[in-house]
């Protein structure tokens, strides 16, 4: 059994050093840009005019197209391949088997705990349907490729294809994989426990048992896999559609050396999470490589199916045993997970960095099934629909406000909110003790809804129109981990310009924006003035990658940091003596040109919009511009770096409380008739800690609310059993929600500054996805009185409830 | 739907698969509808709730296929281009003439709205289009919307319009087709004519606030 909760709080000095002095961070006074809207968003204008370029868009002269063959099955084995008629085709320039030499050997894992993870580069064996197999084709158009696909022979032994997860284990079921000697498609099987969960159970006035199963839903992005590759001579030169760019140059290219590669990050189009992890992510890269060295010329490799075949890991059954008291006090949970989240029992973290409750159990088992790997989307399975429905189902066994529940078991690591311990340790950080987050939403949320009159009994109002209202309310907290290493660089110009240099994989959360709006407001310069261009960076600076998640966690306090050491460093500047090198030669060494502020000391200087100036005497003040160009001319420009601060995040459990957090709540109509849930308001509340930049939290609230109510209300993947043939992967049969499916979303933010990150900011965006779903749900159940306790909630499903299916 | 003129590869060919659905000439059909209703009410300035999808028919000038070459106008500039048969104006915009704003979100489904532009005043799905068709065509996308200095463009970037920014040229043509037939829509008809584009961020409530904000600035500055 593995020990669940740590405490983070005191066992790793360096982060407690790390986060004490984050939280001395305060936004500068008379802060122009750091929290306000409508700024001019630093991409706005490319993304607009069309002008924003993705990997999709670039286009290299005398270009090849490349395309992989997909698996047409969802399990087989390729006997035989003839590629003569596609050679033969006018326009093809190469086609690289399975079998190359330079291919073997280089098999690479999904994701832990996933049995059979390894798949060469391009495989010979299909275990999903539309697995990247057989060959890959390079010519003269995409069509050329698709045509020389279609004209390869292949002779397939169709293998038998299990999908469902609980069919898999059964007694009876065809065992996936007995040419390894496997005797089961059981793949993980372990349990965690802490505390005693038994006797939480024992101690329990009532206990409840549920079960949730969620189908699987798809990420559906907008931009397919693309990976551009040139070499020019010994050195390579690459543009991927990818989050993390150290991925893509050690694993894809390591028979080229770091220092030969110049990688580019083009904007990248709904990258949503975990599309990194896939060995094909990476392999792309590397059979682009290969491509463009075999031919010679520069290689587009289109992935389109990428997408499709990988889906978010928030899939699978829950069964929950829930202890509890009558006053809504949890004494204990007892989890299975099969299938969900990898089969892991990570998603107890979100219970653990939010509760006090202190017993637990969480067994976590993943069948082998024919379909492809699983990726996080949007954090889809540590806050799956199944757990974040635990508050609402105490609540509706008590018939109580699920309010009740969660003001009862807020907390964190088995300690209660205002417990002495916990507030102890929160002040211990410079947190102020006194405030709660989820007081806070709680009030804001309820108050935009006026809850006390829209809630009712289950099933109790029906509108005039004959359909059935239902509100429901859910909680959870902030994205606030994943915290890592960021390395930025800082430079100002001889013109006055700043430029922050990091790369980071730009996926449009306005990270660019953020950063340059704390640089600006740090180093007292105007916001135009400052850019930050994410695509390469030719002196190694990385920032946290993808420019998402929880990036102001980790980039923002770099942003400070960098901004503050700049600042001082040009006030040193202009105190001393100097002047660029023509001037210098008027003078006799050791004679110098006088410092551009004579006889003063950089303490009693400042800067302000642009602007160095005597503190006492603010009439006395030269231009950024002015002070650079004295002392550096045209061509210099000095750099200020950041070093990197990297997080211990280390051990299986990852629960460092979350002291920030979220409410939302979604408002429905049910149907009786048709089984249609209309969402006719939604409200989403997010404890962010500091908005940097309101429009693009507001951006993430909406964003968020969209796709976990999709996802919850009307996308599934559909397979053929027999064949596991995936029967909706494209974006007509797989509904996505569209603009005018979603009623009212009003967004609400919370500043607390209870965050990690500089001025006490945290993450938003992940988990917004899934939490709607389960907000949604409870919505259904106030509704009609019934739990729809398998996602998607689609009318066929509400109907059978009624009795009426 | 019979199955014609096969290629002599075998299978059906694009040009008779377009012709048989019916969406062929100004590939406009399926939403053509839905936008010109929207315009429509502009006019008579009544709401209606319901939509009906028919075929829309605009008659284009042959095209020279005996050589490939078509003419057309693209964001007020003239091309002259020889095309392959098969080629979709989507791909010979984005990758043959760098015109990169007109996506494949969908990969040639004409489900995602990414490959709008505007060809003779009206928004129509460039992926369902071929370019040996488009001889004589006014066409325009994000690019030359922005090269005009039309209101739309400052009014998404300052209502927060865009996320990953890969759906966004596709919204913006789209709008400005309605603008330029409704300067003053309603928030439904917002909704309606931009329903057939996907945003997978889901930005869609920031769309309707940048549309009626540069609807407001086209009507005060007529």
């Amino acid at each position: 059994m593995g020990k669940i909760i740590k405490d983070y709080y005191g066992d790793d000095t360096t982060q407690i050093e790390y986060f004490k002095e984050y939280q001395t961070y305060q936004v500068p006074e008379g802060a122009k840009y750091i929290g306000k809207r409508r700024l001019y968003r630093k991409d706005g204008y490319e993304k607009a005019s069309g002008k924003g370029c993705f990997t999709r868009d670039i286009s290299l002269t005398g270009m090849l197209y490349a395309k992989i063959m997909s698996s047409p099955h969802g399990h087989a084995k390729l006997l035989k391949m003839d590629t003569s008629k596609a050679e033969a085709l006018l326009g093809v320039r190469y086609i690289l088997r399975f079998d190359d030499p330079e291919l073997t050997g280089h098999a690479s894992s999904i994701i832990p705990g996933v049995r059979l993870a390894s798949h060469e580069l391009i495989d010979s064996q299909a275990q999903f349907y539309k697995q990247p197999v057989a060959c890959a084709v390079a010519a003269d158009s995409p069509d050329i490729c698709d045509e020389a696909l279609r004209l390869i022979e292949i002779q397939w032994e169709e293998l038998p294809v299990v999908v469902d997860w609980e069919k898999a284990l059964r007694p009876d079921t065809t065992i996936l994989h007995p040419e390894f000697g496997f005797s089961s498609n059981l793949v993980i099987d372990y349990t965690i426990e802490e505390g005693d969960v038994e006797r939480g159970m024992e101690e329990a006035d009532q206990i409840i048992t549920y079960q949730i199963r969620t189908e699987e839903t798809n990420g559906a992005t907008t931009e397919g896999g693309c990976t551009v590759v040139q070499f020019k001579g010994d050195y390579l030169e690459a543009w991927d559609h990818i989050q993390d760019v150290y991925l893509m140059s050690k694993m894809a290219f390591d028979t080229v050396p770091l220092a030969n590669q110049n990688l580019h990050l083009p904007y990248q189009g709904a990258m949503f999470g975990g599309i990194n992890w896939l060995p094909f992510s990476k392999h792309r890269p590397w059979i682009a490589a290969l491509l463009a060295k075999r031919t010679g010329l520069p290689v587009k490799l289109l992935w389109d199916e990428q997408h499709w075949y990988a889906s978010d890991w928030g899939y699978g059954t829950t069964n929950f045993r829930v202890g509890f008291k009558n006053d809504a006090t949890i004494t204990a949970i007892d989890m299975e997970n099969l299938q969900t989240g990898g089969g892991t029992t990570n998603c107890l973290d979100d219970i653990i960095k939010q509760s006090s409750i202190k017993n637990f159990r969480c067994r976590g088992r993943r069948a082998d099934i024919s379909r492809g790997p699983t990726i996080c989307f949007r954090e889809a399975t540590y806050l799956s629909q199944a757990n974040t429905l635990l508050w609402q189902k105490v609540a509706a066994a008590l018939n109580i406000d699920p309010e009740i529940v969660f003001r009862k078991n807020h907390g964190a690591n088995g300690m209660s909110w205002n417990s002495v311990e916990f507030r102890n340790k929160r002040s211990r950080l410079g947190f102020d003790p006194e405030k709660n987050s989820l007081t806070e939403c709680l009030a804001v949320a309820k108050n935009a809804i006026d809850w006390e009159n829209a809630w009712h009994a289950p099933g109790a109002r029906r509108l005039p129109n004959g359909r059935f209202h239902g509100i429901g309310i859910q909680w959870s907290h902030e994205w606030a981990n994943w915290k890592r290493p960021c390395l930025v660089g800082l430079m100002i110009r001889s013109d006055g310009t700043v430029t922050i240099d990091g790369r980071h994989s730009d996926i449009g959360c306005d990270h660019a924006t953020s950063c340059c709006q704390i640089v600006a407001d740090e180093l007292g310069v105007p916001f135009k003035t400052v850019s930050l261009r994410p695509f390469i960076s030719t002196s190694g600076h990385e920032l946290q990658s993808p420019g998402g998640s929880s990036n102001m966690v980790s980039n923002g306090p770099s942003m400070v940091r960098v901004a503050r050491k700049a600042k001082r460093m040009l006030l040193e500047l202009a105190t001393q003596p100097g002047g660029t090198i023509s001037q210098k030669r008027t003078y006799v060494w050791p004679k110098l040109p006088p410092p551009i502020f004579p006889g003063k000391t950089p303490e009693e200087l400042d800067v302000k919009d642009g602007r160095v100036f005597e503190k006492a005497n603010p009439g006395n003040s030269k231009s950024v511009q002015e002070v650079c160009s004295y002392y550096w001319g045209m061509h210099r420009q000095a750099i200020y770096r950041e070093p990197v601060q990297i997080d211990d995040f280390t051990g299986p459990i990852n629960a460092r409380p979350a002291n920030c957090q979220q409410i939302h709540i979604t408002e429905v109509e049910v149907d009786p008739d048709t089984g249609r849930v209309i969402i006719t308001r939604v409200i989403t509340v997010n404890d962010v800690g500091r908005a940097m930049n309101p429009d693009a939290v507001n951006g993430q609230q909406y964003g968020g609310a969209y796709m976990g109510i999709s996802r919850s209300n009307q996308e599934e993947m559909f397979f053929d059993e027999a064949t596991g043939v995936k029967l909706n992967d494209d974006l007509i049969q797989y509904p996505i929600a569209l603009m005018n499916d979603i009623g009212s979303i009003d967004c609400h933010i919370v500043e607390t500054g209870l965050g990690y990150g500089a001025y006490g900011a945290c993450g938003i965006g992940e988990n917004i996805g899934t939490i709607m779903s389960s907000a949604t749900n409870a919505a259904i159940y106030n509704a009609i009185g019934k739990w729809i306790d398998h996602y998607p909630t689609t009318p066929e499903k509400v109907l059978r409830m009624l009795g009426k299916v | 739907m019979d199955v014609k003129g096969q290629k002599e590869s075998g299978g059906i060919s694009r040009r008779e698969f377009l012709k048989d659905a019916g969406i062929l000439a100004g590939g406009a059909a399926i939403g053509s509808t839905i936008f010109l209703t929207a315009c429509d009410k502009a006019k008579t300035n009544t709401e209606t709730t319901t939509v009906t999808q028919t075929k829309t028919i605009i008659v284009i000038p042959p095209a020279d296929q005996s050589t490939g070459s078509i003419s057309f106008t693209l964001n007020n500039k003239a091309y002259l281009v020889t095309v392959e048969p098969g080629w979709t104006l989507q791909y010979l915009i984005h990758d043959r003439l760098g015109i990169t704003s007109v996506k494949d979100m969908c990969f040639g489904y004409g489900a995602c709205g990414s490959c709008t532009i505007i060809k003779d005043g009206l928004p129509v799905l460039s992926c369902m289009l071929l370019a040996i068709e488009c001889n004589g065509a006014v066409i325009e996308t994000a690019e030359g919307i922005a090269e005009a200095n039309h209101p739309l463009i400052e009014a998404y970037i300052l209502n927060n319009c865009m996320q990953c920014g890969y759906c966004t040229p596709g919204l913006i043509v789209t709008a400005k087709a309605l603008l330029d037939n409704n300067p003053d829509p309603s928030e439904s008809d917002i909704m309606n004519v931009m329903a057939g584009n996907i945003c997978r961020c889901g930005t869609y409530p920031q769309h309707i606030k940048a549309v009626l904000e540069a609807s407001r600035w086209i009507l005060e500055n007529k």
